[in-house]
């Protein structure tokens, strides 16, 4: 007793998040076995430690990394809803990406879904590793309805991403709303950082009627390619003028 | 966070206003109706004004909040519900407009009950959730509150905006990985 050292630290990076607190938890895929093993797991801030007493060190430990929030899986560009992807760190590599082609291991349990197992050698020095989640991208679709819909435009101050009117697309009740779709993929976020504009031309120049419009969230839809059989991803983002 | 709130809501009801009226100019200001003397503020002549009246705190437990101060203890953040009016400062002959610019923000707020950083890409960071709601006042509350503010009554709404977050990341202790139980009696040594 009180000889505990660190023999890994585990730390996780997602470009959703970024600076903002992951929703997940990183738990002992076999606690039994963690526990027989002398181990202790302890949270500093956004890394997880393993702390061990004694002087030899397992030779790889498995951990389930878990969403606390299940959006955390919807904008995981690479998680599976039906496969446990599993991340195997090399010993020579202590930053890695998450790869789910690396491999999964058996079939999500329903109320119990796991962002991916993570395989690590832990080192009696204690090892520093970081793994990194990409955010899935979407071409956000704009769904503009209310009066002075069909002429509105989308203005990003930066002048970097243009957006198409596509066909309207009927609602529900009859309505119709106008769809203003990005040209290009963007990466979902927490926070994102597009202040595009919503406006619609006048008289003196073009008058505004959304200074910042809503960035997209975490629900996508697969549309399919006209004429082809693939499929892309999109975000709908509802926009309704008064 | 209490100004940054209120200037996010003020924000967008003005461009909310402007793009229905089609005006350039503000429609509502962040200002009390009237000075520490009584006198009505000349910024809110004939806007609607927005100003605080309340500020409370909500004592609901909450989870433990998720941060990255990892074994910095310190005082769980306060959660305040923040009261605010909505006042026409419409003079006699503009009453009715007042009676507009208030339903016409009615409805935004109707629209927009829940703001999220989402919703509102320019969310100021330390701000993530806020919601509104009317604080509905009995006749007598109403009589009480106008009486507070030196006021005659005006066309007015209260909403309770919840949740702002105020949290100055004070430490008060650093909490160990790990302890011997031993540890526990003796005097601490942190910090």
């Amino acid at each position: 007793m009180g000889t505990y050292r660190e023999i890994l630290r585990l730390k996780v990076r997602h470009s959703y998040y970024q600076a903002n607190p992951i929703p997940i938890n990183i738990v002992p895929n076999d606690a039994v076995a963690f526990a027989a093993q002398g181990l202790l797991i302890r949270r500093q801030g956004e890394d997880v430690l393993v702390i061990a007493d004694a002087t030899e060190v397992p030779s790889v430990l498995e951990f389930a990394i878990k969403p606390t929030d299940l959006s955390v899986i919807a904008v995981t560009k690479g998680a599976d809803w039906l496969e446990c992807p599993v991340i195997t760190v090399p010993d020579s590599k202590n930053d890695v990406d998450f790869n789910p082609l690396s491999g999964t291991s058996g079939v999500q349990k329903m109320g119990d879904l796991v962002l991916a197992l993570v395989r690590v050698a832990p080192q009696t020095q204690g090892r520093r590793v970081t793994i990194s989640f990409d955010a899935v991208t979407s071409f956000w679709a704009y769904h503009v309805i209310g009066p002075g819909s069909k002429s509105a435009i989308i203005e990003d101050p930066e002048e970097e991403i243009f957006f198409d009117q596509i066909d309207p697309v009927p609602l529900p009740d009859g309505r119709l709303a106008h769809v203003l779709r990005s040209r290009t993929a963007l990466p979902a976020r927490a926070r994102a950082t597009q202040r595009f504009a919503l406006k619609t031309p006048s008289l003196f120049g073009s008058k505004t009627l959304v200074p910042v419009l809503p960035a997209a969230g975490h629900e996508f839809v697969s549309v399919p390619v006209p004429g082809s059989s693939q499929t892309f991803v999109q975000s709908d983002i509802f926009i309704s003028i008064f | 966070m209490i100004d940054l709130a209120l200037n996010l809501v003020c924000s967008r009801l003005n461009s909310h206003l402007s793009a229905i009226y089609s005006v350039q100019e503000d429609l509502v200001v962040l200002a009390p109706l009237s000075d520490s003397e009584g006198r009505p503020t000349a910024k809110t002549h004939n806007r609607l004004a927005l100003f605080m009246t309340n500020l409370t705190e909500d004592t609901v437990s909450r989870a433990k909040p998720k941060s990255a101060r990892g074994p910095l203890g310190g005082r769980r953040p306060m959660h305040l519900d923040v009261y605010f009016m909505l006042a026409s400062g419409h003079d006699p002959k503009g009453y009715s407009e007042g009676l507009k610019l208030i339903s016409t923000a009615l409805m935004f707020f109707q629209a927009n009950a829940v703001m999220t950083p989402e919703r509102f890409p320019e969310m100021p960071t330390g701000l993530s959730n806020l919601t509104f709601e009317i604080a509905n006042l009995r006749t007598e509350e109403v009589s009480q509150m106008w009486g507070a503010l030196e006021r005659r009554y005006v066309p007015s709404v209260m909403f309770k905006m919840r949740s702002v977050i105020i949290d100055s990341g004070a430490v008060s202790h650093i909490t160990p990985l790990i302890r011997t139980p031993e540890d526990t009696t003796r005097p601490r040594q942190d910090v």
